[in-house]
């Protein structure tokens, strides 16, 4: 994965200079202050922000290159994104919101639910599988939302403060799973956080941007 | 103030109920030509809204999320028929769908089709003037959802489509059921498009209201009767949505803060 990009447009007085590589199944933390760009960096590679100049690639692929007008959507990236804001959706219960990309990728629902059980199970919030997502603590939201992740991101994984509202008492478990998950499928992850001890922790190497 | 605008909407009521020939209520309301308007009216007024839904929710869609010049020009003739006079509505319709009007005439040598006068023509009619309400609610509905959520649908692989019926429309719902009932009441009391581009005949375009105007020449008991069959019609439906629906409302509002 490598992004080589500038951004300008939608971002009001921000402007983005990136450069950034990423071996394959290198796992990366991400720190910096408030307002440096860190979410952008992630929703740029996400494919919900286009960049201005420069090329975006993933998985070996060219995944945003203005000059050659290239522009792969959102939809077609394939990686397991995990916001701040966690963006469940309410209308889902909260096993079907891990389903949910599996059952975008074609997977057939009995595969979908077995596999969301077992990521559910893994972060052992499997008995909150048939709750709506509305009920839920912000801890337990985050490892939902984490868990949605975790589903369609076997290949590369973007996770934004993954930790940050969970309990001290599961923050180890998570981090775990975590670390499980990219060492069984050589995930290429992208950690941002704010805490250096986590960074250490998942990361195999940490980058600071500043303002 | 709030007194005076309570009777304004009140007094009318009350002129109807005053004036209404209760011995006789059943024998107009029963009486076949009653029966036939009222069941003309709920069919044409239910496909009128079913068809603003099927046409005017994608138009909503476009309207509020697709960039394109020209798209609050679109979207002023898409509503115009609300500020409209519906006769105005109804010879525009007669000039562009009758048997000599701008479409109308090919329909009429290629397929044989006249639409004029026909049960068709009033859905028609009932459909120009409602489908507008649908579409000014959803697309006010679409404009205010919270995109962070559609953003992650497509993160995680879903299509534009598969984002739209599992993620949009749940959140639009609420709005999409006070969007149908505003045009089905606008449907239900349409009158002016409808007898200028479907007529008043008895059977096949006589709806409530038109039987309403007629009955009122002929005989103000009966109209009375039916004004107020009209009157309860509404308003039963208007109680029996409102709680649900505004609940709906509420706790949209409530979802996209969380």
């Amino acid at each position: 994965m490598s992004i080589n990009a500038q951004v300008r447009r939608n971002l009001g007085t921000l402007e983005l200079d990136i450069n950034l590589e990423v071996k394959s199944g290198q796992r990366v933390a991400i720190i910096g202050p408030n307002g440096a760009g860190k979410t952008t960096l992630l929703r740029i590679l996400c494919g919900l922000i286009p960049i201005d100049r420069g090329c975006v690639e993933i998985q070996g692929k060219i995944v945003d290159s203005p000059d050659d007008r290239i522009f792969v959507p959102a939809e077609a990236r394939n990686l397991g994104y995990c916001p701040q804001d966690h963006t469940l959706f309410n209308n889902l219960r909260v096993s079907s919101n891990v389903m949910f990309g599996l059952r975008a990728h074609g997977i057939d629902r009995t595969s979908a639910a077995e596999r969301a059980n077992q990521i559910l199970k893994q972060l052992q919030i499997e008995d909150l599988s048939g709750v709506s997502p509305s009920s839920l603590s912000v801890g337990q939201s985050q490892r939902v939302a984490l868990a949605r992740a975790l589903a369609v991101g076997e290949s590369t994984l973007l996770l934004d403060e993954p930790t940050a509202s969970l309990d001290k008492d599961v923050r180890p478990m998570v981090q775990q799973a975590i670390n499980d998950h990219a060492a069984k499928f050589g995930t290429t992850v992208l950690i941002v956080t704010h805490d250096r001890a986590e960074a250490a922790l998942l990361a195999d190497y940490v980058i600071e941007i500043g303002q | 103030m709030a007194l005076i605008s309570v009777s304004l909407f009140l007094l009318p009521l009350a002129g109807l109920l005053w004036r209404a020939p209760w011995s006789k209520f059943g024998k107009y309301v029963f009486d076949s030509d009653s029966v036939d308007a009222l069941r003309i009216s709920l069919q044409t007024s239910l496909l009128s809204t079913l068809l603003s839904i099927v046409f005017g929710v994608p138009l909503a869609w476009v309207l509020a999320r697709v960039e394109f010049r020209g798209r609050s020009v679109v979207r002023a003739l898409c509503t115009l028929s609300m500020v409209l006079p519906p006769v105005v509505g109804g010879v525009a319709l007669l000039y562009a769908l009758g048997r000599r009007g701008l479409v109308g005439q090919w329909l009429d040598k290629w397929f044989d089709i006249q639409l004029p006068f026909t049960t068709t023509a009033v859905v028609i009619a009932q459909t120009f003037v409602a489908m507008p309400f649908m579409v000014v609610t959803v697309e006010a509905a679409i404009r205010a959802l919270d995109r962070r959520y559609e953003e992650t649908a497509r993160t995680l692989g879903a299509s534009q489509w598969r984002v739209f019926w599992l993620i949009t429309m749940p959140a639009v719902g609420p709005s999409l059921v006070a969007g149908a009932v505003l045009s089905w009441a606008r449907a239900l009391g349409e009158f002016g498009a409808t007898i200028t581009f479907a007529g008043n005949f008895p059977g096949t375009t006589q709806t409530l209201p038109l039987s309403v105007y007629q009955a009122l020449e002929v005989n103000p008991e009966k109209a009375i009767v039916l004004a107020l069959l009209l009157v309860a019609l509404s308003f039963a439906v208007l109680v029996g949505l409102r709680d649900r629906w505004l609940s709906g409302v509420i706790s949209a509002r409530g979802r996209s803060a969380s």
